[in-house]
């Protein structure tokens, strides 16, 4: 049997885990974690030139790019947390290159989008450069990776609200859930934007082998304090699902919804004439 | 030439509160503020008593699994008419 040519091989790589369980719930709950300015600005520099002249997918070969990059300690140690164990390091990259002023893109979820607890993956966006509001920054809605969208049936919105735009100084990071919604913000300004894309993905099954909080309460902890946009308790299920497949184990997530039956009812924390489910309840 | 208001809302009475707008003024999609204190509706309801009239309501089809959220809550549609020229 013959093997596909062009195939990669994949690249792991390794370091220790940096999120604490109320970080790696943030993730679930919001779909992103933003690091401002972690790459060191002759990094930036260098990438922005080398871009210029070489295009941006051999980034992912050269050395002090995947060093201080994909490697950026603060990212790595997110991306760790999230996926594992020897992650695989990104074998693309693509740049989202605009001649600004521009007008400003559809709201999309990026095709192959899965909707679902897993994060088996990860997209990461890395500004080279300086991308204030003037420069047409992504925008992104928080929450928004796990509301199901057809990405050829979301292009009439425009204004939504709690949409944020990722304005960042040069060498901010972005790490996203995949099926996140998101769109280039509309440039006022004159210049050239970069915005590299890449994503990273799991090798091993996940494990809560992140940074443990010793506080961290699975049963009265909130999963989604201000809520997100879906329906009535879908928004605290959601984060707490992804949450809950993160750790390996859904076992706490089943004792506090009473068993896999639907409905999920009140999120937690609850107390008083909210609490559910009550002591030997038992679905059938 | 007539003017389009797609209004998303959290559910389908007339007036919830609202997730997301588009607003299509003379053949133009103009920019509604980012803030949402500043949306010219802040209802369904507001945007009907200021004359514009729905022409779709959120399709009920679309919303019947209980098991996913699909898109941006429940939409509506809406417009105003006028003379072209």
């Amino acid at each position: 049997m013959s093997q596909i040519a062009s195939m990669q091989p994949i690249r792991p790589a390794n370091c220790e885990p940096t999120l604490t369980d109320s970080q790696v719930l943030e993730f679930c709950r919001k779909g992103y974690l933003f690091f401002e300015a972690v790459v060191p600005q002759e990094v930036n520099e260098r990438a922005f030139d080398f871009i210029a002249e070489h295009g941006q997918n051999p980034l992912r070969q050269e050395d002090w790019f995947v060093q201080n990059v994909f490697l950026n300690p603060p990212v790595a140690g997110a991306v760790r947390s999230l996926l594992g164990s020897n992650f695989a390091l990104p074998v693309g990259v693509s740049n989202h290159l605009v001649e600004c002023p521009a007008p400003k893109q559809n709201w999309h979820r990026d095709g192959g989008s899965r909707y679902g607890p897993q994060v088996n993956n990860l997209q990461v966006f890395y500004y080279p450069q300086d991308t204030p509001a003037e420069m047409g920054p992504t925008e992104i809605y928080p929450g928004s990776h796990h509301l199901f969208a057809l990405q050829s049936w979301m292009g009439h919105y425009d204004r939504i609200r709690d949409a944020i735009r990722t304005s960042a100084p040069a060498g901010s990071i972005f790490i996203t859930a995949y099926s996140i919604w998101h769109r280039r913000a509309a440039s006022t300004a004159t210049g050239t934007r970069n915005l590299l894309k890449y994503s990273y993905w799991r090798t091993v099954a996940p494990k809560r082998d992140w940074v443990a909080e010793s506080d961290f309460d699975f049963s009265t902890t909130e999963y989604v304090p201000n809520g997100l946009p879906g329906q009535q308790f879908r928004d605290w299920y959601d984060a707490a699902a992804m949450f809950f497949w993160l750790c390996g184990d859904d076992r706490p997530l089943q004792a506090i919804l009473g068993g896999k039956g639907w409905p999920m009812g009140y999120p937690p924390p609850r107390s008083g004439a909210n609490t559910f489910p009550p002591e030997g309840f038992q679905r059938f | 030439m007539q003017d389009l208001l797609y209004i998303q809302t959290n559910s389908t009475s007339l007036d919830a509160g609202l997730l997301g707008m588009t607003l299509v003024v003379d053949g133009q999609i103009v920019d509604v503020a980012e803030d949402p204190v500043d949306w010219p509706y802040q209802t369904v309801l507001e945007a009907i008593q200021d004359g514009w009239h729905v022409v779709q309501f959120p399709n009920l089809a679309l919303l019947m699994d209980e098991s996913r959220t699909y898109g941006l809550g429940c939409e509506f549609i809406l417009e105003k008419t006028k003379p072209s020229g």
